[in-house]
């Protein structure tokens, strides 16, 4: 194992490198599952001893190879993480793991396994609505889940192991928001784009090491000099998964700091620890089912179920909110309007960005955020 | 580095700025000495930029000037990026709203229609921005769509609206994108209709479409229209059907982001001046633009 | 062969009884003056939703994506499509949410019914009741009228389907499916229980039952005569067709309707009568069709092209059923649907435990073997510009079936937004299409 640097450029690194630690792992034996979305909890294959290893698109690189088997009118994150597949980047898993986090993922699903399949494949289903018998569904699907795992690693994955595993993850969420306390100082410790890089980062790496990691920049953030300039444009990201730091970066180099998000890999994912339930299933259903704030799960028809994301934007001083949506992103776009309308009744002004993953339109999105930040001046 | 207001003679009034506003067809330049303005509009160099600087250089010849005669050069627009010359870049949105707030201060909206986009922004009563909308990259919401039919049609651009309003029953244009609306209007004279019908469901057809971007802020009166496009008779009216009111026209619908370019350049010198504090200067001389995107 | 540059076009029906489908559902086509004369509560309500239970509440439904289709047809969608826009809802979202949105911001802004919407709008909903069947907009559709537009009670159900690999053989998997199933189904009743403020009738519900059972048979047996050369049925009326299906299961005029198109599609290939006479081509027909334009399957008629088959909204042969306890016939009756579709390979079509008991796409399995039943020379898809739920997946078909050297053509449109129509170049395509064939037989010789 080859560690260049410690903390913000060791998780540089891990970022660009893209799968370097998994790979390594993999030659000394450990088996890695690439997997799309929390749906399917982590915890569950660390303690089946798999390394999971989240799937990353790749916005630098326009899908060609998936045109041959899927439309191009479908959510652009998705079918770029299975044109990545196509052309082999993820060559080095022993298989991949889904969930239905929207319609769009388990119709890819089926056409990526069909066409390009892998060594071992598994699909975790999830109801949309808040009702007991929806979780239960959820529960026994995560149920097995957990045989499965058990099956593919070979190890049992006894309650104990699957209880340590949650307390890990949990505890690598307490050290990601203490992390995020640095970015509610004016002007902010850390960046959006580093937060982000370690983020990534830690998806594919394991827990352990990614606690370590998180340990090592929390410390050197608090030492250094020269994190970001003070900005008057002070930004709430929100959006679904946002894996790579292009925009961030984009949007820290028009006039604004990004100083928190709702994004998927972001505070949904830590914002809540798992809690230690009895049957450490039931802990899981209550972060991952009723939670996580994607919103692809049915949460009624109040306009107050908004309310956290106004929380979060006074939590960390944010005077303004970026909608980074993809395109035909359903659950996002429905919520839209309500969601902005919501925000800015409350002062907070909001601007969307419509993309299609890959930035294509640059100059159009910097215009519109550079505008964003004036306003704010 | 000059710095204005400092320099002994050299009162503030007297200071000179320009506003240049690069668009994708046409470039625009407010040159602003004390209290007198000089304008000048020339080509932007098709979609390379490359004569956005001559602009600048007619523009200051016409007003007898010199480059360095500038203390500060604000550039916008969508060129305004890849401008080498200018001190500072401040996008068309911030630009647009400041020059309608000195020409129209009843404006609590702006449409600017132009060459390649469109966009609509919000006002406060004070005519600071509190919001924006810009429409996608589609030449169907923008003066390219007119431009398009015109050339198809074999007519000048300028001559679109006035035969518009001869139109006694408009035909509706019902294809979003510009290509497919180019066949449908081509098969509808090909089929007989009457010319002017056509093209009133044509402007129709547009101005509803930048209706339906634009009111997504919630569009308020006074509306301002602005950009190329607001030249052209047939497209105001339609707009104005389709708000219920008359919309307000700056007296060169043009040059509205470059006067505006021009106020705030002379806001950001006044700033420092009374901060006491350097202008960050980041000018090269004026040479053709650089491509980095 | 010249034609006049033509717009949209609406179908011209082949059979009598789609003509006069008017006399055998009256309840559908005069629901707009009966609720007024009623004073029922009104439900908006989709497709997805057993039909069947609001003829057992005795309840009247508005389908607003049916309104869609109809607003559609006359072209003041494109309107609503704009308004909704206005209002913040993107442009390549759902056609039919699009019109829904436009048509609610304008009842918004006039306060009351808008004067351009057709048969005097949609009616005051009480309630919305929605399904999650196939696609997320959905139930964020009626999630979102509710928190944007009106606070009106809004239920959706929440039909979970398996992966396509999902193991169905296996009993614990199968119980784990069907009770979701079971469990959103009897929400879905209780829900209605309570705003009707009466338990369900199952003496009642049975009958309701069984009727829907008897409508389904026939209009199953009605598509597979359908196999017959000449076809003795195209789109232009299937598309029509469905509305028993869809709107009026289990009542008594959807077995009336589908008795009396059984019988004359009966007489029609006994007497080896066709829609055309003399079909050069043959296909199957992917996607929800474009609703402003049900001309066109006319116009592919005129070109010796008939449509035999159909994807959207199709049904398979109802299940025999033990109705004593109806609602449990309901959830076998979607369950052992869901296993066959499951079986006909639905790597694209995941979405198999529909409680509407129809198809939106289906297993490409399923596409291959229609190959030789309806003895087809392609494929068509329409691509829909806004519709995922429809389209994604046409891909994959078209790769399946060239395996077996099976042309398709994919064209793009959408089945609300007359927008996104383009009538020289669409029908350019078609044409190109029709000549491949052509010369492909020919180098054959002679016909497939």
């Amino acid at each position: 194992m080859r560690v260049a640097g410690k903390g913000l450029a060791r998780a540089k690194e891990l970022y660009e490198e893209r799968g370097q630690r998994a790979k390594e792992l993999r030659v000394e034996g450990r088996k890695v599952l690439g997997y799309v979305c929390l749906f399917a909890p982590p915890e569950i294959m660390h303690a089946a001893g798999v390394l999971p290893y989240r799937l990353r698109g790749d916005p630098r690189e326009p899908i060609t190879s998936a045109h041959t088997y899927v439309e191009p009118l479908g959510c652009p994150y998705v079918r770029n993480l299975f044109d990545q597949d196509l052309k082999g980047r993820n060559a080095f898993l022993d298989g991949i793991v889904m969930s239905h986090s929207c319609d769009m993922v388990q119709r890819v699903y089926g056409i990526w396994t069909y066409n390009n399949k892998p060594p071992f494949q598994y699909f975790v289903n999830v109801p949309h609505t808040l009702v007991p018998w929806s979780r239960e569904f959820y529960k026994r699907e995560l149920g097995f889940f957990r045989e499965k795992m058990e099956q593919f690693a070979g190890n049992q994955v006894a309650e104990i192991k699957l209880k340590e595993s949650i307390r890990l993850y949990n505890r690598s969420r307490a050290l990601i928001r203490e992390l995020y306390e640095l970015r509610k100082l004016d002007p902010p410790l850390i960046s959006g784009t580093e937060v982000l890089e370690v983020l990534v980062a830690g998806m594919g790496i394991p827990v352990e090491e990614f606690i370590d990691l998180l340990g090592e920049v929390i410390e050197e953030v608090k030492a250094r000099d020269g994190g970001p300039e003070r900005r008057a444009a002070r930004l709430l990201v929100y959006g679904s998964v946002c894996d790579d730091t292009t925009f961030v970066r984009l949007v820290e180099g028009s006039g604004a700091n990004v100083v928190t998000d709702d994004t998927c890999i972001g505070t949904r994912s830590f914002r809540h620890d798992v809690p230690e339930t009895a049957d450490p299933l039931d802990g899981l259903v209550d972060t991952y089912f009723d939670d996580f704030m994607c919103p692809r799960t049915d949460r009624g028809t109040d306009i107050d179920r908004f309310q956290y994301i106004l929380d979060l934007a006074r939590e960390y001083n944010a005077n303004g909110v970026i909608m980074y949506i993809y395109a035909f992103c359903d659950p996002h776009k429905f919520d839209a309007p309500d969601v902005r309308r919501y925000l800015e009744q409350a002062g907070l002004p909001v601007l969307i960005i419509d993309d299609d993953y890959t930035m294509t339109n640059l100059a159009a999105i910097r215009t519109r955020v550079q505008a964003f930040a004036e306003m704010l001046r | 580095m000059a710095e204005y207001g400092k320099e002994p003679g050299k009162p503030v009034e007297e200071l000179i700025v320009a506003g240049v506003d690069i668009g994708s067809t046409m470039t625009k330049v407010v040159i602003r000495n004390g209290r007198t303005m000089s304008t000048f509009i020339g080509p932007t160099g098709a979609e390379y930029r490359t004569l956005a600087h001559k602009v600048v250089e007619d523009a200051l010849n016409q007003a007898s000037l010199g480059f360095d005669d500038l203390a500060y050069v604000v550039a916008t627009g969508y060129g305004r990026m890849s401008v080498p010359f200018a001190d500072q870049q401040i996008t068309e949105i911030s630009c647009h709203a400041r020059g309608v707030r000195s020409l129209l201060p009843t404006a609590r909206t702006v449409i600017d229609i132009g060459g390649q986009d469109s966009k609509a922004i919000k006002l406060n009563e004070q005519g600071r921005v509190i919001n924006f909308v810009m429409n996608d990259k589609c030449a169907a919401g923008s003066g390219r769509f007119l431009e398009v039919i015109a050339e198809s049609l074999g007519l000048k651009l300028e001559e679109l609206g006035e035969l518009s309003l001869k139109g006694d029953t408009a035909i509706k244009i019902s294809s979003i994108c510009t290509v497919f609306a180019e066949q449908e209007v081509v098969g509808h004279i090909a089929d007989g209709r009457r010319l002017e019908d056509v093209l009133a469901g044509l402007h129709d057809s547009l101005a509803s479409r930048v209706y339906s971007m634009a009111e997504r802020i919630k569009l308020e009166p006074d509306v301002v229209l602005t950009g190329g496009v607001a030249k052209n008779i047939g497209i105001r009216k339609a707009m104005e059907r389709k708000l219920g009111y008359q919309v307000l026209l700056p007296p060169e619908p043009l040059l509205t982001g470059a006067i505006g370019a021009a106020l705030l350049a002379k806001e950001l010198v006044l700033k420092a001046i009374e901060q006491g504090q350097p202008l960050k200067k980041e000018r090269r001389p004026l040479e053709a633009a650089r491509f980095f995107e | 062969m010249s034609e006049p540059y033509s717009e949209m076009a609406r179908a011209v029906k082949s059979t009598d009884t789609v003509r006069n489908i008017k006399k055998y559902a009256p309840t559908f086509y005069a629901r707009t003056k009966l609720r007024e004369q009623e004073g029922k509560k009104l439900v908006w309500t989709m497709v997805g939703v057993p039909p069947e239970l609001l003829v057992a509440f005795d309840m009247v439904g508005e389908w607003p994506e049916n309104y869609g289709t109809l607003c559609a047809a006359q072209l003041i969608a494109t309107g609503f499509c704009e308004e909704a826009e206005a209002e913040g809802y993107a442009n390549d979202m759902c056609s039919y949410v699009r019109n829904t949105m436009g048509y609610l911001r304008r009842c918004r802004e006039v306060g009351g019914v808008p004067p351009e919407a057709p048969l005097g709008g949609m009616g005051n909903v009480h309630l919305l009741l929605g399904s999650g069947w196939v696609c997320e907009p959905r139930y964020k559709w009626f999630q979102a009228i509710a928190t944007h537009y009106m606070d009106v009670p809004v239920f959706n159900d929440d039909p979970v389907s398996p992966a396509w690999d999902t193991d169905l053989e296996d009993p614990r998997i199968a119980e784990h499916y069907k009770t979701q199933l079971r469990a959103t189904l009897k929400a879905q009743v209780t829900f209605l229980e309570d705003i009707a403020g009466r338990g369900l009738d199952l003496d009642h519900f049975r009958i309701i039952m069984q009727r829907s059972h008897q409508a389904m048979k026939f209009w199953h047996e009605t598509l597979e005569l359908r196999k017959a050369v000449p076809c003795p049925m195209g789109s232009e009326d299937y598309y029509t067709a469905i509305i028993p299906q869809l709107y009026l299961l289990g009542t008594q005029e959807a077995v009336d309707f589908y008795q009396a198109l059984y019988n004359e599609i009966k007489a029609r290939v006994d007497g080896g009568q066709g829609v055309i006479a003399h079909e050069k081509y043959r296909f199957s027909w992917f996607g929800i069709p474009p609703w402003f334009n049900l001309g066109l399957f006319n116009w592919l008629e005129s070109l010796g092209a008939i449509v035999c088959v159909e994807s959207s909204y199709y049904v398979k042969k109802p299940p025999e059923l033990d109705f004593t306890d109806p609602v449990e016939a309901l959830v076998d009756w979607i369950w052992q649907e869901a296993v066959e579709r499951q079986k006909e390979s639905t790597e694209v079509l995941p979405e198999v435990v529909n409680p509407g008991r129809f198809s939106a796409l289906v297993g490409s399995k399923l596409v291959a073997r229609w190959i030789e039943e309806y003895k087809l020379d392609g494929a068509i898809c329409h691509r829909l510009r806004s519709c995922r739920a429809s389209s994604l997946g046409e891909v994959h078909f078209r790769n399946v079936l060239a395996q077996i050297g099976i042309p398709t053509l994919i064209f793009e449109s959408d089945m609300t937004d007359p927008r996104a129509w383009s009538d020289a170049q669409i029908k350019a395509q078609f044409r190109e299409f029709l000549e491949m064939i052509d010369a492909s037989r020919a180098k054959r010789g002679g016909r497939g």
